[in-house]
């Protein structure tokens, strides 16, 4: 077998996992990338100039998002570091912003690390108050929205994406075990 | 049996009748019934027997305050000991049992303890049964521990769920009473977030239990009204059945909600969820419990508190007696007497402690003034009752108040310290409370009708501008405050016979004057002492009575004597519901790695590493014992080729101008030169010169570096990376992130490994020995252009490579791997292989690191760079540190090498005792090394670098096994490395 004849095949965390409960949907989101892009000490505006040239959108504030019309949604984890969530169906994402972002950045890619799972309709709010701690009614947690938390003592990002849906990012290595503590406060309050 | 205690045309829905059963008897309540309302609806009045004497007792009040009617529920592994009857909700096919008792609940065996009730008073057990003192544990604590006691656990696994959960709110409102409930509107309607929570299970709280009227309706309408009213609010949670037991910082709150407790299933639904509430402020509104007069014989089943008698009667549609008689020192008993009066009862006598009482009653009861109930007869329940002006009546109810206490004890709950008001005759809240909490109704001390509603708005108004929330004014509705006065009486000093005052631990006023008179008089000894104010009731009916008697004992006020501290829960919490959802293998979360699929696929037996689940080995067929897998694997590897997913190895992206100086920092040994496209083994000290832990670094670019950490310390090392470069120093470029789970890395080791690789990698990438020579990484592209990162490192000792693609295609890889390694019959290894390896190689890892070890000790010495400073360098140039007699860490293996060396054993020298004094160190691993054929190990023992080729004892006295064994080099296979490099 020659070496150009061979291919890794690519899975999600979880399979493509997706089941709808009546009152809640669960959805693992594939397809997706996520890259950290973190601020070189030192450069003030140039970051931020070329995310808004390069991307088409403002660096986001500390728990809010902001999305372009070039389909990149900015989430802002901390200070000097904002996560890029962006449709991407393989490959190193980082790729994509260091070209255009240069030195402007330290780009990771973070696809893989995170699972993502989309939870969303009516009964969505009834499940995650089981599991997580925050508040994520009205206007304690508007749209677009995000935050890091813990739910079953795994590390979450939590993004509301609208109203009655929210996307749930965890450990690639513990997907399983996010899922089931989805599952389960769906059951539980079904 | 009947129901003939029950009364007609009330607020029980007779419609439909619901079974249940009591100590296996069959019996009939209805909806809306508690237990205990069913019981004594079905005149059943002795529920179970007495913590300590085994005195026949009865419902006593009817709610959580209950201290007698404690039931066991179910039966099996779902079996519930002692639950209160006064809260249990009545479903279909409820089965109650009672408890503590030997023989028939009313021929109970230990009753006969009550006759030696002069030998058992209060601590009697810490001064008798002193000789022999072996028979203390052996013999007489059993037996008074199976004497005494409350229901027994079922010892099976609880098969019911549990769950956990957050809520939030502005306005928490603890209790439906009327001052909560008005509290609940005025904020609902002025559009705050509002959670209102109650323990029953209908809210409304006493407003159920009286004739009262508010808003010229009856109490009890305007209350479902109000409930109706908070049900259309979007913004108001009603939660019944839930119990806020505890008052934590910050505005935290703990609430048990029973959410299938009143079913006969829960349908696979948790029966309880346990709540943290966040909210930003609460008002406290969780009434009063009724307390006791102690006087003779105040136990007997049928002598409860009048207020009780009256919420049976009113609420549940319950006469609890036929022939009732009312004793009392407040208003309030009056108005038992009236309300069961008009329901039809017959009211024998009031009986009144006070001489100046202004309340009138129905015609024809007799009434006593200044008159005390000295003594009671009956032997399962109550006949009679003698007064102290010597009369005798006949009664099958004595309904009793000794007035009213607020409940404060959340209020207590960070150590705010309740006051005493003597106009009420209760202790308020006092001190600091709650962050957040007002406190309203007669939680606070307003004990009427009007005043509690009107404290309840008037708190609230008062937290809605704090919210700045604007008020919508709404005059209150319509309501009269009741007579409420009350005298301090607390007990009947003419009583000959037992006076109780804790019914559930059987204390009497007796055991609390003994208190006093032995010296423990603070309130917190008396407690301890004679156990009053323990267990499930935590003394709500009788820590006032007790601390009145003992404030009378020590001739003091009531006020200087004070009260014992409240402590969550308010009522019992089960641990199945602090426990939630982690139980078994739910108790903490599993990690998986990338190729865990094909790894079960393929038959490998899996071990916890951490959070961490790695195949261990991978038995065949054929293989009946591990050691002949684990043999193999290694054997295969080193003979050829083998692959270990090593994923679990912490990864940390370090970016920045300055991460190669940041690098050099915090390492031992020096990166600052490392060139792009190298990788260097690294050693992290901490700051007091211990080794941290090991690892690489790999310079991907000249901005860029990927760190490994040992799958243990990954977290830590992390850490601690981010504590230098946001804390020590803020000044330079560095970036971090863990891209532990972005990449799936394998460790690809033998003789064969370049050539396995070779038709992995993309043709274009040279990996051969020259172009990319031990210790070379470098970013490259595998199967057809899916990217990858190389490492040429090992662990093995062999010809290795590490070879990281993206996580989504590690279990392709793993497979791809091994079946492109047929031709070499790769092999695939899990951690016992690997741990035999390195071994083998001498390799440290988290045995030896183990906290106490330093790079010295390591024979890492000279590692720690003096050109340069870094993190622990200081440090680690103590003089202790480097003492020449200290430890180093060698190779050992058994004189007889028939012998398998034990990790953990000690090292003494030849001919030495085993002791504590002789000890020189210790064998940190071991393993059988199928290469060599005999087991081999790794320890530390002082100069042992001196001492290759002497032989000292590996002590093991906790296995007894003591063998001699031979100091090595730490360096089993290829001391010179040659393999590395080929």
């Amino acid at each position: 077998m020659s070496k150009s004849s061979l291919t890794l095949e690519a899975v999600s965390p979880l399979f493509g996992y997706a089941h709808d409960f009546g009152t809640v949907q669960v959805k693992e989101l594939v397809g997706k990338a996520l890259v950290s892009i973190a601020k070189p000490l030192g450069i003030k505006t140039g970051l931020r100039t070329a995310i808004k040239k390069n991307l088409g959108v403002e660096w986001p504030e500390i728990g809010s998002s902001n999305t372009s019309k070039k389909g990149y949604q900015l989430l802002g984890m901390q200070s000097d570091m904002i996560f890029a969530f962006f449709d991407h169906p393989g490959g190193l994402a980082d790729t994509i912003l260091k070209t255009s972002l240069k030195e402007n950045a330290y780009c990771t890619d973070q696809s893989d690390a995170w699972v993502m799972i989309k939870v969303s309709g009516a009964g969505v709010y009834a499940a995650l108050e089981r599991i997580c701690p925050l508040n994520l009614s009205g206007k304690a947690f508007e749209i677009g929205t995000v935050a890091r938390t813990n739910m079953e003592h795994l590390g979450v990002i939590i993004l509301k994406e609208t109203e009655n849906s929210f996307i749930l990012m965890g450990a690639t290595s513990s997907a399983d075990d996010l899922l089931h503590a989805i599952t389960v406060s769906v059951k539980h309050t079904q | 049996m009947a129901q003939e205690y029950r009364i007609t045309d009330g607020k029980i829905s007779k419609e439909k009748a619901l079974n249940f059963s009591f100590n296996g008897t069959s019996y009939q309540g209805h909806k809306g019934d508690t237990l205990a309302s069913a019981l004594l609806a079905n005149g059943v009045k002795l529920i179970g027997r007495s913590f300590k004497y085994h005195r026949p007792r009865g419902v006593f009040s009817c709610g959580s305050e209950e201290p007698n009617a404690l039931v066991t529920l179910n039966s099996g592994a779902r079996t519930e000991p002692n639950t209160r009857a006064t809260t249990i909700e009545l479903y279909e096919g409820l089965e109650a049992h009672s408890q503590n008792h030997m023989g028939s609940l009313k021929n109970d065996l230990l009753a006969f303890n009550d006759l030696l009730s002069p030998f058992l008073s209060a601590g009697f057990y810490y001064k008798t049964f002193m000789w022999p003192a072996a028979f203390w544990e052996k013999l007489y604590e059993p037996i008074i521990r199976n004497a005494a006691g409350l229901g027994a656990l079922s010892g099976q696994e609880d098969p019911d769920s549990y769950d956990k959960g957050f809520l939030h709110c502005d306005i928490l409102v603890i209790g439906s009473g009327p001052s909560g409930l008005i509290a609940a509107l005025t904020a609902g309607r002025a559009g705050a977030s509002v959670i209102v929570a109650d323990e029953d299970f209908l809210l409304g709280g006493r407003l159920h239990m009286e004739q009262m009227e508010i808003g010229g309706v009856s109490s009890s309408e305007w209350a479902v009204r109000a409930v109706a009213e908070l049900s259309s609010m979007p913004n108001v949670r009603i939660m019944p059945r839930t119990t806020i037991y505890g008052a934590y910082d910050h505005g935290i709150f703990g609430a048990l909600e029973r959410k299938t407790d009143h079913q006969k299933s829960g349908n696979g639904k948790p029966r309880q969820v346990l709540w943290r509430i966040y909210s930003k402020c609460s008002v406290l509104a969780a009434g009063a419990t009724e307390r006791s007069i102690a006087f003779g014989n105040n136990d007997r089943p049928g002598i409860m508190m009048a207020g009780a008698v009256r919420a049976y009667a009113n609420r549940f549609d319950v006469g609890v007696g036929k022939k009732v008689a009312i004793y009392t020192n407040n208003d309030d008993g009056w108005r038992t007497a009236n309300d069961l009066s008009d329901k039809g009862i017959d009211i024998v006598a009031i009986i009144d402690t006070r001489d100046d009482v202004t309340m009138t009653t129905p015609e024809g009861i007799k009434t006593y003034k200044a008159t005390n109930v000295v003594d009671t007869k009956g032997r399962h329940a109550l006949s009679s009752i003698t007064l102290s002006n010597g009369e005798t009546l006949e009664v099958d109810c004595l309904a009793v108040s000794g007035g009213w206490s607020s409940n404060v004890h959340l209020t207590c709950h960070q150590r705010g310290k309740p006051e005493w008001n003597a106009d009420i005759a209760s202790f308020v809240p006092g001190g600091t409370l709650p962050t957040g909490m007002v406190v309203a109704g007669a939680a606070n001390g307003s004990m009427t009708l009007a005043s509690g509603l009107k404290s309840g708005r008037d708190v609230t108004h008062g937290l809605l501008g704090d919210l700045g929330i604007k008020v919508i004014n709404k005059p209150l509705p319509k309501a009269e405050d009741e007579a409420s006065s009350s005298a301090l009486f607390w007990h009947v000093a003419e009583s000959k016979n037992r006076a109780w005052i804790d019914l559930q631990n059987d204390v009497t006023a007796k055991d609390v004057k003994q208190s006093h008179l032995e010296g423990f008089r603070s309130v917190e000894h008396l407690k301890r002492y004679t156990t009053l104010g323990m267990a499930t009731d935590q003394g709500k009916t009788s820590n006032m009575l007790g601390l009145a008697v003992m404030a009378e004992a020590s001739n003091k006020s009531i006020a200087e004597t004070g009260t014992t501290m409240f402590r969550p829960p308010y009522t019992p919490v089960p641990i199945g519901a602090f426990a939630g959802r982690s139980r078994g293998k739910e108790f903490r979360p599993t990690r998986k790695t990338p190729s865990h699929k094909w790894a079960k696929e393929n038959g490998a037996v899996f071990v916890e590493v951490g959070n961490w689940l790695r195949a261990q080995w991978y038995p065949k067929a054929n293989e009946t014992h591990w050691r002949e897998s684990v043999d193999r694997e290694v054997l295969a590897t080193r003979n050829s080729v083998g692959v270990c997913d090593v994923t679990t190895l912490g990864k940390i992206d370090v970016q920045g101008r300055d991460a190669a100086e940041f690098l050099n920092k915090v390492y031992a040994n020096a990166f600052g030169k490392l060139g792009v496209g190298k990788v260097r083994y690294g050693l992290m000290l901490r700051e007091d010169g211990i080794a941290m832990d090991d690892g690489t670094a790999a310079r991907m670019s000249e901005t860029h570096f990927v760190v490994t950490t040992t799958t243990a310390n990954a977290v830590n090392v992390y850490r601690h990376m981010e504590f230098c470069r946001q804390c020590l120093w803020p000044e330079m470029d560095v970036s971090l992130i863990s891209t532990t789970e972005q990449w799936a890395q394998f460790a690809v080791a033998g003789p064969n490994a370049r050539k396995l690789l070779q038709k992995i990698v993309d043709k274009q990438h040279d990996i051969s020995n020259e172009a990319f020579p031990f210790m070379a990484c470098g970013e490259i592209s595998v199967c057809g252009g899916t990217p990858a990162r190389l490492f040429r490192i090992s662990f093995s000792g062999e010809l290795a490579y590490e070879i990281a693609v993206p996580t989504r295609y590690g279990n392709s890889m793993m497979a791809t791997l091994m079946n492109e390694g047929k031709e070499f019959d790769c092999v695939a290894y899990g951690t016992e292989a690997l741990g035999v390896m390195r071994i083998e190689k001498g390799h440290a890892a988290g045995n030896e690191l183990c906290g106490t070890t330093t790079a010295r000790d390591l024979g890492l010495g000279r590692m720690v760079s003096k050109k340069k400073d870094s993190i622990g360098n200081i440090l680690s140039e103590r003089e202790y540190l480097n003492r020449a007699e200290g430890l180093n860490l060698v190779g050992f293996k058994p004189v007889n090498k028939a012998h398998e060396l034990k990790a953990g054993a000690h090292f003494v020298a030849k001919g030495n005792e085993a002791t504590m004094g002789n000890d020189e160190g210790w064998m940190t691993s071991v393993c059988y090394s199928p290469n060599l054929g005999y087991s081999i190990g790794l320890g530390f023992i002082n100069s042992g670098n001196q001492r290759i080729g002497e032989t000292v004892t590996a002590a093991d006295p906790l296995r007894d096994h003591t063998i001699d064994v031979e100091i090595v080099s730490p360096h089993f296979i290829d001391p010179e490395g040659e393999r590395l490099r080929v």
